[in-house]
């Protein structure tokens, strides 16, 4: 396929008014994605009945629809970052290490590399969208149920670098996050499981309402206990830009990370929150030797960040391929398209290059303006941290409830928020890190419902795991990351050992 | 869960962690194995994987329980009190957003988790205000997305 | 954004003369699940066009609550705003499946007042488009002769309308729903990737969405689950019943409003329901939204509901659920 169309797109997409639709959409999509609950789908479903009102032209819609798609990914990090609730799926794993990066007074570069690994996971998503579109697709289309079972095989086999010095509690997290996915309608044989008759728990527990529970009450509590004590220490703010050597130093998490997550965005069955999973324990596997993880390691910070980016242009891929959405915000954008009569899919790029191109040239476009509003912003972002406790906490609540009430305009799911935060602050007290549970819920329903699906179509052969050639690709896949770490230790151990007998010598 | 985690005898706390998981995994194993369904299309069915997590929490409980790992302090007293009073004033602002709509029962929450953490009155009123007034307009005005005004009011 | 809206609604209104009298001062619809499914495209489809023909005169607000496919709509509904005439619901022929099982807790069907339908998508079957397999017939006969490997998909578990659909092939050869090797996909993309990469050999979906995917020579529709042909370019697909098959699936979109609204506002609403779908506007926004004419307004939709949930009721039983 000529890249002809991509020249079309870049000179629909540079028009000022399309630059100003961008501008608006980056903008609104930042916002939506700081918002926990609230996300990406909510701005397109406010705007898009709108610009379809006025008439504003498809390529229009469809630029300012990807600026709010990206925005709220770049979005999302900063309550992660700041105040340790997670804006939205995908920046989970950005608070793992972008909150103590916070509290050590580090915020401004961590704001700063965040974004920075934002704009190159999407940018190289952008570019492998543009040359790679149709030879992913076939990829996407042979990943059948064992193929995602496999890969999630392969997602347990990094979480081993999870565990840390207290291995047994680690296990138990992880173990309880697989159970709370399996509440809910089982999607394969209709079964209730655990929903005790409650209609609202028919869906299971919502990953927002889990993640929002346990991060942001739980943080609530833990700031009341400090207060209690006296030994709050208030946060420091600097206003640095992060140095070259430390940019230097995230680098090949960067691009590993943008490299997994693209490729897990472009399979339908697994979105960002499962790419920037897979991403953080990839390096943490490779990485953490010194288990600085966790506890404020830039890498641990850019990586996620990349991979939910990454993902997010990943997610186009079937959809321009196949006509297929490949997570839930490209379906909606799928039914923006729709309704200005047009069908994604490879002939997209031959009735319409300006769409086709105009889409993929705003999203490059767009990740520049966002990287470029950014950047600046993060000397404003900072000062949220300088707001007084007695001002920021009850907001934090206050956002938590409205995130999780206006979503689904129901007391209950307050309740239930509000029960899974004090589970976790009594977790967090006994010793019990969040991110088992988190990763567990994570990949515990994709892992269930895929292996049964292979057994449902193979007739109970365990054979069709073994079956096809991605399959065996991601065994092996498996099998090295599983041994990865024992070997790298064995070289590092070996290269000391011959460096001390230099030295003698 | 978590009222026998709070009340347990200092000396015994350590493994009373490990004592709820047990139990827990025990019922949820009773739980799936009372999973109602007709018939499922695959072999393993709904109730397989949540039994093996069962099976696999209560041996990984035991273990807990055997080896329970450092000391840990639970919330005691004056600090107990007041986490008990801020879950109260959270439960109780959700379940009255229907009838006194969101900008009152966000003040009054405001207002009383800033007194918690160490404000002045005058602080904590500024605080129920401002926190009201500023997610009202980032939601209804400028998301579009309602928000409940209260029957009370006649919202 | 709200300037915005009524800005628009107000520009809107300005155009087209306000009739209605007792119509509700703050019409709201509800749809129960996420924005983009097809509840909310329902509520947005009478949104839109009850205030471009002024059958309303304020903007129509859409709001969304997820749980249960429409379940916690449903007992929101029952249980704390059942005399609001303000407020319809959406609701799809998959509601009476659900309620038909039980699904939406302790409430059936007569719990509500059924408003009506104002639109429909229908059922297919299709195959790849490389595959072997031409029509009804000769998937019948492909099924029947290897029972024991013929993988089959759709977009839900086992129950769901596309696993349904399926359960009536499958009887139709001989195999016993609960023998199919039948893999519940997430939604009809899955459905089409797995069809695509010969992970599943049929799979059941709604013509809409699987309509443009034959039209691009990806995959090949085999039959279409309605009593007549449909209309405009997919009149070339066969229905079921043409060939031999007497398989119906029709999967309507339509409001309920609460049990206790009153019997003058439910006949406001059945009113400017059966004057909207006879309007040009309408009809041209409904088939941008890939639907088919099917209107049954009032006591019509009521028997179909009930006829519905006792068909269902009776295909799980034969099925085996």
């Amino acid at each position: 396929m000529s890249l002809d169309y991509l020249w079309t797109g870049f000179e629909t997409a540079l028009i000022w008014y399309n630059l100003l639709f961008g501008l608006a959409g980056c903008f609104l999509g930042t916002i939506v994605g700081a918002l926990p609950a609230i996300g990406p789908i909510n701005g397109i479903a406010l705007l898009l009945p709108l610009l379809y009102t006025f008439g504003v032209p498809a390529e229009s819609t469809l630029i300012m629809l990807a600026g709010i798609y990206y925005g709220a990914e770049y979005g999302g990090r900063i309550s992660s970052i700041l105040i340790n609730v997670p804006g939205d799926a995908g920046a989970v794993m950005t608070a793992l290490d972008g909150n103590p990066l916070a509290r050590q007074g580090k915020a401004a570069e961590a704001l700063a590399i965040s974004g920075l690994s934002s704009f190159t996971g999407g940018i190289l998503a952008v570019i492998g969208l543009a040359i790679f579109a149709p030879l992913l697709g076939k990829i996407a289309i042979g990943f059948g149920p064992a193929e995602y079972f496999v890969l999630m095989v392969f997602a347990f086999a990094t979480l081993g670098s999870m565990v840390g010095d207290q291995p047994v509690k680690t296990l138990i997290g992880c173990a309880i996050g697989l159970m709370g996915a399996t509440m809910g309608i089982d999607p394969t044989s209709g079964a209730y499981r655990f929903t005790f008759d409650v209609p609202e728990l028919n869906d299971g527990i919502e990953f927002i309402v889990l993640v929002i529970g346990l991060f942001s009450v739980s943080e609530v509590l833990t700031m009341l206990e400090h207060t209690h004590h006296g030994t709050l220490q208030p946060i420091k703010v600097n206003k640095g830009f992060p140095s070259w050597s430390l940019i230097k130093f995230c680098i090949p998490s960067t691009l590993r990370a943008s490299v997994i997550g693209f490729i897990v965005g472009v399979l339908p069955g697994t979105g960002a929150s499962v790419s920037s999973a897979i991403a953080y324990t990839t390096e943490k596997r490779l990485l953490d030797s010194k288990g600085t993880f966790g506890k404020g390691d830039f890498r641990g910070l850019a990586a996620p960040e990349a991979a939910n980016n990454a993902a997010a242009g990943g997610a186009f891929v079937p959809m321009l391929t196949l006509g297929v959405p490949g997570s839930g915000t490209t379906a909606v954008m799928l039914g923006a398209l729709m309704l200005y009569n047009i069908q994604p899919g490879p002939q997209l790029f031959v009735e319409h290059p300006e769409l086709g191109g105009g889409l993929i040239a705003s999203m490059f476009i767009g990740n520049i303006l966002l990287l470029l509003m950014n950047l600046p912003m993060v000397q404003l972002f900072v000062r949220i941290l300088q707001i007084p406790n007695w001002l920021l906490i009850p907001g934090i609540l206050v956002l938590s409830f409205l995130g999780i009430y206006s979503t689904y305009q129901d007391v209950f799911s307050i309740y239930l928020m509000l029960g899974i935060g004090v589970l976790g602050y009594l977790a967090r007290k006994a010793g019990f890190d969040l991110a088992p549970i988190i990763l567990g819920f994570v990949l515990g329903k994709v892992a269930e419902t895929n292996l049964r699906n292979a057994l449902a179509l193979s007739g109970g052969e365990l054979g069709i795991l073994f079956s096809s050639t991605i399959c065996i690709i991601l065994w092996v896949m498996a099998a090295a990351i599983a041994v990865m770490p024992f070997y790298i230790k064995r070289r590092q151990r070996k290269q000391a050992e011959a460096e001390a007998r230099a030295g003698t010598a | 869960m978590s009222k026998s985690a709070i009340e347990g005898p200092v000396p015994f706390g350590q493994r009373v962690p490990g004592i709820v998981l047990f139990v827990f995994a025990i019922i949820f194993g009773i739980g799936s194995w009372n999973i109602e369904y007709s018939f499922s299309s695959d072999p393993l069915g709904p109730t397989a994987f949540p039994l093996l997590l069962a099976g696999i929490l209560a041996v990984l409980s035991l273990w807990q329980i055997a080896v329970p790992g450092p000391q840990v302090s639970w919330p005691q007293g004056r600090l107990l009190l007041k986490i008990v009073v801020l879950l109260a004033l959270c439960f109780l602002t959700a379940s009255t957003y229907p009838v006194l709509g969101f900008p009152v029962s966000t003040f009054i929450l405001c207002v009383g988790v800033a007194l918690m953490f160490e404000a002045s009155l005058r602080n904590a009123v500024i605080s129920g205000v401002g926190n009201a007034a500023f997610w009202y307009f980032i939601f209804t005005i400028l998301l579009d997305i309602p928000l409940p005004l209260g029957s009370v009011f006649g919202g | 954004m709200r300037f915005l809206s009524s800005l628009a609604a107000l520009a809107v209104t300005a155009l087209v003369a306000t009739g209605a009298v007792a119509a509700p001062d703050k019409p709201e619809c509800l749809a129960g699940a996420k924005p983009g499914g097809g509840f909310d495209l329902t509520c947005r489809l009478a949104a839109e066009t009850l205030l471009s023909t002024g059958a309303i005169s304020k903007p129509m607000a859409v709001n969304y609550m997820e749980g249960g496919v429409g379940a916690t709509a449903y007992n929101h509904v029952i249980g704390s705003r059942n005399n609001d005439a303000n407020l319809i619901v959406a609701a799809s022929s998959g509601s009476a499946l659900l309620i038909s099982q039980g699904k939406f807790g302790k409430y059936d069907e007569n719990a509500v007042r059924w408003l009506g339908a104002i639109g429909a998508d229908y059922g297919v079957l299709a195959v790849a488009a490389d595959s072997p397999i031409q029509d009804l017939k000769g998937l019948i006969d492909a099924y029947k002769a290897n029972p024991a490997d013929f993988p089959v998909g759709g977009g839900g578990a086992v129950g769901s309308q596309d696993w349904m659909k399926l359960a009536l092939i499958a009887q139709q050869a001989g195999v016993a729903p609960k023998e199919m090797r039948y893999a519940a996909l997430e939604g009809g993309g899955a459905v089409l990737t797995a069809l695509q990469g010969g992970h599943v050999k049929i799979a059941s979906g709604d013509a809409s969405e699987m309509w443009q995917h034959h039209l691009a020579g990806k995959i090949r529709i085999l039959a279409v689950l309605a009593d007549e042909r449909l209309p405009g370019d997919m009149s070339e697909l066969p229905t079921a019943k043409e060939q031999g098959f007497d398989i119906s699936w029709p999967i309507w979109r339509g409001f309920y409003v609460g049990p206790n609204v009153s019997d003058a506002d439910y006949n406001w609403w059945v009113d400017a329901f059966k004057k909207l779908v006879d309007t040009p506007e309408f009809q041209a926004a409904r088939q941008d939204r890939g639907l088919f004419p099917y209107n049954k307004i009032g006591a019509d939709y009521d028997a179909q509901v009930k006829a519905d949930v006792a068909r269902f009721k009776q295909l799980a039983k034969e099925a085996g659920l």
